[in-house]
């Protein structure tokens, strides 16, 4: 037989408050776990859209001009310029990826015409976040000795943490194809067909296996373009 | 949320009522706190794929007869993973890195039943019912999407309450939450869990 005495449940009471307190403090640590991108090149993101009523295999020619586009900050004050380093690869990898596909590039497209016309576009843009931290963070001010370097004048306010405030500033870049389709077009309005977008942040190396991925990624995730 | 704190105070009053029966001798209420792990299952499964270490429930049941009680649990369930991969949807394919997190709130009006005898091990069985507030959430890139869900749900729970000291209890539970869909999302996930309570 157990005897319950009022102070033994008290600390039973107690003991349950205390282990409470800690499951919910370690539980409060871990809202979002895991340690999520590791390098800048998990931060990619490859996307693909296209009209899912659109018959593919109708399509046998294309043509692409021999540039890239670069929107920057003479179209928007938002974006920023972005070199033309990568802008042959850029072509290159996209022509492969088509005669990949099945198309073939009609080399005199004013004359012959083609089936679908690809754009290749890239832009870049830039934002900024405030950052911050208030005193709190720290353990705000706390008695010392007074001024430093001057002991035995007592208990005084010691330093004080000021709050931390700063930017964090991201620049992004992104290549964007697209194909549409000319003999459709009405006016000016041109029906687009399939739009590949890769973004990325302009940070860390390996820019030039980051593009190709990226590119030869926006073809992988659209097996209904081939032939 | 106010909802919620509305369901969660009738279910606090109508239990406290149902004690008082005007016996000069309050009906002790038995307090527990445990933890648990838990495992994803079914549509829960398809969008985070975790068996978690990060769980903690705390509850109080009020005896309503010898072998029975009803009370409230209140817990905390927090899954994650890291998928790479792409996902489609209709005219949409998006490869990256992909974070995806869930965190369930479970706050449940619960009943119990034991077996046995008191002062020796029992057996229990229960069933919990009440709402489950979860946040989903999935990083991809640059970019965070948070959906936030309440949903209604049930908790059937079996479990052994082993008596180890004087004042304390230890028991064992494995439940099944079952949260009903809700904004086209429906969650269900199993906890394993292992508590100290007052004695019962």
């Amino acid at each position: 037989m157990r005897i319950k005495g009022v102070a033994g449940l008290r600390g039973s009471v107690r003991g349950l408050g205390v282990l409470a307190g800690l499951g919910i403090l370690l539980a409060g640590a871990a809202c979002y776990p895991g340690d999520g991108p590791s390098n800048v090149q998990d931060l990619d993101v490859v996307l693909t859209l296209y009209d899912t009523d659109v018959d593919f295999s109708s399509f046998r020619t294309f043509a692409m001009p021999d540039s890239v586009v670069h929107i920057g900050s003479e179209q928007s004050e938002d974006l920023i310029d972005l070199p033309r380093t990568y802008d042959d690869l850029i072509l290159e990898l996209a022509a492969e990826n088509m005669a990949s596909a099945g198309f073939i590039r009609e080399p005199d497209p004013e004359a012959a015409g083609a089936d679908l016309i690809l754009l290749v576009g890239a832009l870049g843009s830039s934002k900024e976040y405030w950052v911050y931290q208030d005193w709190w963070y720290y353990w705000g001010w706390y008695p010392g000795w007074g001024y430093p370097g001057y002991p035995g004048y007592g208990p005084g306010w010691g330093w004080y943490y000021p709050p931390y405030v700063g930017t964090v500033k991201f620049e992004s870049g992104s290549i964007v194809l697209t194909l549409v389709d000319p003999n459709l077009a009405d006016g000016e309005d041109i029906p687009v067909v399939w739009t590949g977008v890769s973004r990325g942040l302009l940070e860390g190396g390996g820019a030039q296996g980051r593009i190709s991925y990226a590119i030869n990624q926006m073809f992988t995730q659209s097996p209904y373009l081939g032939r | 949320m106010r909802n919620a704190i509305r369901t969660v105070a009738l279910a606090l009053f109508l239990v406290l009522a149902g004690r008082a029966d005007g016996n000069a001798q309050a009906q002790p209420w038995w307090w527990g706190f445990t933890y648990q792990t838990s495992l994803t299952t079914g549509e829960m499964k398809d969008f985070v794929d975790d068996f978690s270490w990060r769980n903690v429930g705390v509850e109080g049941r009020s005896k309503i007869g010898p072998n029975a009680t009803l009370g409230v649990f209140f817990g905390w369930n927090v899954f994650s993973d890291e998928v790479d991969g792409t996902i489609s949807f209709d005219g949409l394919d998006v490869s990256g890195y992909q974070s995806r997190w869930v965190n369930a709130f479970p706050m449940l009006v619960t009943g119990h039943y034991y077996l046995g005898e008191r002062g020796g091990p029992r057996t229990y069985i229960g069933l919990g019912a009440g709402t489950y507030w979860i946040r989903n959430r999935l990083a991809l890139g640059q970019t965070a999407v948070t959906i936030d869900h309440w949903h209604f749900g049930l908790a059937p729970e079996v479990g052994v309450l082993i008596p180890t000291q004087a004042y304390s209890d230890t028991y064992v539970s494995v439940k099944y939450n079952y949260a009903v869909k809700s904004g086209d999302m429906q969650r269900s996930y199993w906890t394993f869990g292992i508590g100290f309570a007052t004695p019962y």
